[in-house]
């Protein structure tokens, strides 16, 4: 059997065929995966493997294994960690720290060394709420495309001072937001209109590093040598 | 015993653990897609991630890796999600039909991301079962077949599930659309 091509609407079409794409996962954040998941295979396929059911079925019970399994792990976690600290040594929270929350997550492990990647996280888990660090996805866009509108109309203004400014908190804000391609594609444009030359033609090597396949690089070069 | 000195120490073969970070580490990018598709908000992309990359780990020794590992790995994550979203049942997502204003369009890569964020939203107005569907078959290109023996449905309940995703994206895209014009 091959694929159903019964036609979808033309507009669904054309959809479908800009969102074939797979946007690649930031290098950051790739090796923070990665190195979770090496945590997790050392860990052995008996510890922490979530429980994954069809939809529909079984949902009380995997809520109340992985409630219990969280607050063992927790509070096991908890003891480790306070056994083997020097009083007064703080804890410094990592980025995965904050995943514990989920139940489909491996209970951190009592019976591992407190060294283990996979333990450590279980203190600052209860500090930093995960939904409270980060906003969701479809709200952050917003925001950036507010703030990269802004800049936009800034630099359409001829303000450059007042894009770039713009264009920093966007950066500030959302580091590797969805937009951040265009953001520093804008940017090279805004410190370029700005006379800032050198800062320009630098930004524009950065902006060619980071996004080498980038459809704006072409402009975004000529923007910058435009100025040199 | 100083000859044992000599001796090199065997060649450490890459383990199954290995071989199964390989392979997640390929498709990471895929991964990540997929549950971004399937209504996963970013915060939440890693977690969902490393708990995709647990049910390949444990279910390494089982698959039969000279298949293509992108349907299996697209029911785990479909898998994941739905038991995620059972958990967050009681939060009201809003979708931010705003982000999709079409104002900025300067750029095209702007307008393409606006255009992919506007089928985001809609998707995520398209029932999960009926939405790994449509994902799969039209984003991801698999074969009915396939997707049929990956969520365990017959073929003709693809063909049935695909059809009526299909007329609800239509109507969501149009829903959205109209909303962003008042």
């Amino acid at each position: 059997m091959t694929r159903d091509v019964s036609g979808a609407e033309p507009q669904l079409q054309r959809l479908f065929e800009l969102a074939k794409e797979v946007r690649p996962v930031p290098q950051a954040t790739r090796a923070r995966v990665l190195r979770r998941a090496h945590a997790g295979a050392l860990l052995g396929p008996s510890l922490g493997t979530p429980k994954v059911p069809w939809p529909h079925s079984g949902a009380s019970t995997l809520t109340w294994l992985g409630g219990a399994a969280l607050l063992v792990g927790l509070a096991g976690a908890g003891i480790g960690l306070y056994l083997r600290q020097p009083a007064g040594l703080p804890v410094a929270p990592t980025p995965s720290a904050a995943h514990v929350a989920s139940p489909l997550e491996p209970a951190p492990a009592v019976n591992t060394p407190s060294s283990a990647p996979a333990a450590a996280p279980a203190v600052s888990a209860i500090e930093i709420p995960h939904a409270a660090r980060l906003a969701p996805a479809q709200e952050s866009y917003a925001a950036e495309l507010a703030l990269l509108r802004s800049a936009q109309a800034a630099y359409g203004n001829h303000d450059f001072a007042a894009a770039l400014r713009l264009l920093a908190e966007h950066g500030r804000r959302f580091p590797n937001g969805r937009l951040a391609e265009e953001r520093e594609a804008l940017r090279v444009r805004a410190l370029s209109g700005s006379g800032r030359g050198q800062a320009a033609s630098s930004a524009a090597h950065a902006f060619a590093l980071r996004f080498p396949r980038s459809v704006l690089l072409a402009r975004t070069m000529a923007a910058a040598n435009a100025t040199e | 015993m100083g000859y044992l000195r000599l001796l090199k120490p065997p060649e450490r073969e890459a383990g199954p653990e290995e071989a199964c970070v390989a392979a997640f580490d390929k498709d990471l990018d895929y991964v990540f897609e997929t549950l971004r598709r399937l209504g996963a908000r970013a915060a939440e992309l890693e977690d969902l991630a490393h708990d995709v990359f647990l049910v390949l780990y444990r279910n390494w020794s089982t698959l039969d890796t000279s298949r293509a590992l992108r349907p299996y790995l697209f029911g785990v994550a479909f898998r994941v999600v739905c038991a995620h979203n059972r958990r967050r049942s009681r939060e009201v997502y809003n979708s931010g039909l705003e982000a999709i204003d079409g104002a900025l369009g300067q750029d095209d890569s702007l307008q393409s991301k606006q255009s992919v964020a506007l089928l985001l939203s809609a998707l995520e107005l398209v029932p999960l079962p009926r939405r790994a569907v449509v994902i799969m078959h039209e984003l991801d290109e698999i074969p009915v077949n396939v997707i049929a023996q990956t969520l365990a449905i017959t073929r003709f309940g693809v063909h049935a599930r695909l059809r009526k995703g299909r007329l609800e994206l239509a109507r969501a895209v149009r829903q959205l659309q109209n909303g962003r014009r008042k």
